[in-house]
């Protein structure tokens, strides 16, 4: 899949940096929340994914050890478009992920959903995500508790800002 | 702010609308008069006919736009009343801008 | 899903209560369960009908194989009575008998016990009244019985009495049985025709030996019969050929009845009974007949007695069967239907119960969470578990609905504490500004006496900051320099500006030498003054407290006012321009002098500025005036009335620009 080249990621990625938030630092209450997220939604994967230019980065998961995953190859390229929950139902009926290496291979991913995480109007930071080995429907329901999980992960990071630790992560 | 502008003999015109120039809209006149001098402008008249009032911050307005313009070009102020003569005359103005009693004299003056 | 109902009854109730309008006790469970109840009892009611229909009809044939019972006995001993009357005939005739009459007799009272017997089982309408006829019959049986064996076996007239006597009886038992008959009825078309055939061969049976009595009785010689009364017979004779070809097509056609011997009874009458008839009665026309006729004929009646016994022995036999047959049928029937009905219930209760669990039970909790939402209880809405897609996605939207409360709710928080953070930052800049301002006052020496002249103030800032500032101090050399400076704007910056040009005019005064006036100062701090910072208006001033001479320099400043004793008002002063606009200012002392009680007003220009409620300002004459009325006052009285002044003219009680006043007076 081609890494969207939308005008706005040059100044997105000014704009993470500018932040000051640490990309890729676990933090416990974010990875307690993708367990908590995993298991209300019943999926095999939940992670809070940053989008940095070259990887997406997994800075919080449940279900799964990857870290980080080439940035032209992260389905949340196209959640941070818009402001809205992504639903792909089913991967294998969708032109644009039919296709997808983590489709056609391992770890077959064959439903994702992501709401994006928006720091501020000119800044998404990557997306909350949910993903599974089959496909399955994806209601309003779901979507608005989604999209509240997408919050609470912002929350989050934003608290993590005020905390000594984060500091030394800071932009020059 | 209302100002109208009209260029006579390649030189610009400022007319400026309000009868008060202070605090509330100076900033605003300084940021018209920086942008006329960066669009090129070197000989700018402003008409003061209509102004009844001018304090401090719109005095350094005006100052400001002088310095900014520099040697390049020529900053005149036209037809001021008589209480803004007398800060004019005051501040001893006529030292940084040529003032004139009409827009016309003013224009003369720059176009020659 | 009772137990559940009962547990959440209490807490839903009291939260309705709140919800509901004046009416609508009616709930949707309650109409759901009152219609589920309804149909569950009609449908109950329709399955017990058709199984009590079902069971009637069972009942009709069991009691019909009882009765059947019935009538075989009593028919048993009708047979066995003509049996006996037809041997007792025989044997009055001086025949051979066939059995012992004795033996038949016995035979019929036993059959008419059996009746008895089988009569109390079969239950039959009007049976008690049946049960006294045969009890009666037997009572008349036993009487032949007793009159036989007293009889001597060869008085014929007595033994043919015996026989007609059986006859007789045999005659009422016959109609005794029609009435059992008709009291019961026929359950079927076949067992209708079951009876037909029975009758046929009763009838015929009874026609039979009525006429082998009849003939008998002439053949015995016990009486002559008239020739009417002989045709009559023969005519009773041929009576029964008449309804044969019927009763064959019948027996053929009719599946109970096939394979009996009915055709058989039928055509030996037709070929060999009527014929041994005829020639008796012709024999008997005749006036001789001969014994080998009568034997003929007698064996013939003997035969037919056999047919018939056989036709009814199969008759019953297939009776039995078709009613045996038709009871297990309706066993079946009745099992099949108690099965389907029982099917039906449960299917009927299970659905019910999937109604309640998947419908109502959701549909309650539905109602529990909307109600909880209402309240504002953001607890996660559970998963429903029903099938229905209206109710999941009315289910669906109160998850959005929660989610969006639990949004606008974290909104709020987050707005309140937005709120508290700002008004800290805001306490926090204020206690800053105040501590500046505090600093910034400090500057501002207290009125009092120096080097000979009287300093009175007046300051005020119209915000907590201002752009104002002044001084006054000795000089090394003795004189008295004094300055004002008013930085355009007010507010933090305008003052920071302010401390700047302040420090920079004191220090440049300072620095003056003994010949040197305040111009050279102002032209110093000019110089130094950065490109970048904004410009600002002072005048500053040096004077000598000894001569009461001085002079001052005007940068931008208004002009000051010299208070002369019994003068007017006058302006000192030629203007300038403001520190900060040009490299060459130009600025050059003006002298002037302060006698005893002279007094010099120096002032920024927030004086001016005031602005009343219309927008004028107050401007230099009207200040010029307001100084010439109150030029007589003291300092400190002028400066008060200058205030007062201000004040009145002041649209608001907020000044719009900073204004300070330093009023030096020679002491």
């Amino acid at each position: 899949m081609d890494q969207p080249n939308h005008p706005g990621e040059i100044e997105r990625l000014m704009r993470l940096a500018e932040s000051g938030l640490d990309v890729s630092s676990r933090i416990p209450e974010l990875d307690d929340l993708c367990r908590d997220a995993r298991d209300h939604f019943g999926t095999r994967i939940a992670a809070v994914t940053m989008l940095t230019r070259d990887l997406q980065i997994l800075k919080a998961r449940a279900g799964t050890e990857i870290e980080a995953v080439p940035r032209h190859l992260a389905f949340c390229n196209v959640t941070i478009l818009s402001e809205k929950v992504m639903v792909v139902a089913d991967t294998l009926e969708d032109p644009r992920f039919r296709d997808h290496p983590m489709v056609t291979g391992e770890p077959f991913v064959r439903f994702y959903a992501g709401a994006p995480l928006v720091y501020s109007p000119d800044l998404v930071l990557g997306a909350f995500c949910l993903t599974d080995g089959k496909p399955r429907t994806f209601s309003l329901g779901d979507r608005a508790e989604l999209t509240a999980y997408a919050e609470a992960a912002v929350s989050i990071l934003v608290e993590s800002l005020d905390r000594p630790a984060a500091v030394g992560g800071r932009a020059p | 702010m209302q100002t109208e502008e009209t260029v006579q003999d390649g030189v610009l015109v400022v007319g400026v609308r309000v009868p008060r120039l202070e605090a509330s809209n100076a900033p605003e006149f300084r940021r018209t008069l920086i942008e006329r001098i960066e669009a090129g402008h070197q000989q700018i008249v402003i008409d003061l006919a209509q102004v009844q009032f001018i304090d401090s911050s719109a005095l350094g307005a005006l100052i400001g736009a002088v310095k900014r313009m520099g040697a390049l070009g020529t900053i005149a102020l036209a037809a001021p009343n008589g209480t803004l003569s007398r800060l004019l005359t005051l501040t001893r103005m006529d030292k940084v801008f040529p003032i004139t009693e009409t827009v016309e004299d003013a224009v003369a003056k720059l176009a020659s | 899903m009772s137990g559940d109902a009962a547990a959440s009854a209490v807490a839903p109730n009291a939260r309705d209560a709140r919800f509901r309008g004046a009416r609508g006790r009616l709930t949707l469970r309650i109409v759901l369960l009152a219609i589920l109840s309804a149909f569950g009892l009609g449908l109950a009611g329709l399955m017990v009908w058709l199984g009590l229909d079902r069971w009637s009809d069972y009942r009709l044939y069991s009691h019909q194989l009882r009765v059947e019972e019935t009538r075989f006995a009593l028919r048993d001993s009708l047979l066995a009575a003509e049996q006996a009357a037809l041997d007792l005939a025989v044997l009055a005739y001086g025949g051979e008998p066939e059995r012992d009459p004795a033996d038949d007799l016995a035979r019929a009272a036993a059959s008419l016990e059996a009746t008895l017997g089988s009569l109390a089982a079969a239950d039959l309408p009007g049976g008690a009244d049946i049960a006294v006829a045969v009890a009666e019959k037997m009572a008349r049986l036993g009487t032949i019985r007793v009159e036989l064996a007293s009889t001597p076996a060869r008085d014929d007239r007595e033994l043919a009495e015996r026989a007609a006597d059986l006859r007789a009886l045999a005659l009422d038992l016959r109609s005794l049985r029609m009435r059992i008959l008709r009291a019961v009825g026929v359950p079927d078309v076949a067992m209708g025709v079951v009876h037909l055939f029975r009758n046929y061969a009763l009838q015929v049976h009874d026609t039979i030996h009525a006429n082998a009595a009849a003939y008998l009785s002439i053949l015995t010689g016990l009486r002559t019969p008239s020739a009417a009364e002989l045709t009559l017979l023969s005519r009773e004779t041929t009576r029964s050929r008449f309804a044969a070809p019927t009763f064959i097509d019948l027996v053929d056609a009719d599946p109970i009845m096939a394979g009996t011997t009915a055709s058989d009874l039928v055509d030996f009458i037709e070929s060999e009974y009527i014929p041994a008839e005829e020639a008796i009665l012709q024999g008997i026309r005749a006036g001789a007949v001969s014994p080998d006729t009568v034997a003929g004929w007698i064996a013939a009646v003997r035969q037919v007695d056999e047919l018939t016994r056989r036709m009814l022995a199969a008759t019953d036999e297939a009776a039995r069967r078709h009613l045996g047959e038709r009871l297990a049928a309706e066993w079946r029937a009745l099992v099949a239907s108690l099965l389907v009905s029982g099917g039906v219930l449960v299917a009927y209760l299970l659905c019910a119960a999937l109604i309640v669990r998947r419908v109502v039970g959701p549909l309650g909790e539905m109602r529990r969470t909307m109600l909880r939402l209402a309240e504002g209880d953001l607890r996660p809405v559970g998963v429903l578990r029903t099938p229905l897609a209206d109710l999941l996605a009315m289910n669906d939207a109160l998850r959005v609905f929660r989610i969006n409360a639990v949004r606008r709710e974290r909104l709020q928080q987050e707005r309140l504490e937005l709120h508290a953070r700002i008004a800290a930052a805001a306490r926090e800049m204020r206690a800053d500004l105040e501590a500046a301002a505090l600093v910034q006052l400090s500057q501002l020496p207290p009125p009092g006496h120096l080097g000979g002249f009287r300093f009175d103030t007046y300051f005020r800032a119209s915000r907590l900051l201002g752009g104002d500032t002044f001084d006054f101090f000795r000089l090394s050399d003795g004189r008295v320099a004094l300055f004002q400076v008013d930085v355009a704007g007010h507010g933090a910056a305008a003052s920071l500006v302010s401390v700047a040009a302040h420090i920079a005019l004191r220090r440049a005064l300072d620095a003056l030498g003994p010949e040197e006036g305040p111009a050279q100062a102002m032209e110093d701090v000019n110089r130094g003054w950065r490109e970048d910072l904004p410009y600002f208006t002072a005048l500053a001033a040096v004077l000598d407290g000894r001569t009461g001479e001085g002079s001052l320099v005007q940068a931008g400043h208004p002009y000051p006012v010299l208070l002369g004793s019994g003068a007017p008002p006058a302006r000192l002063g030629e203007g300038g321009v403001p520190v900060g606009v040009v490299p060459e200012p130009g600025w050059r002392d003006i002298p002037f002098t302060l006698r005893a009680g002279e007094r010099l007003l120096v002032f920024s220009d927030g004086i001016y500025d005031v602005q009343d409620d219309t927008g004028s300002i107050f401007g230099e004459d009207r200040f010029m005036d307001l100084v010439g009325r109150l030029s007589a006052l003291p300092s400190e009285d002028l400066i008060a009335g200058i205030e007062a002044a201000l004040r009145n003219w002041s649209a608001a009680d907020e000044m719009f620009d900073d204004i300070s006043l330093v009023v030096v007076e020679r002491v």
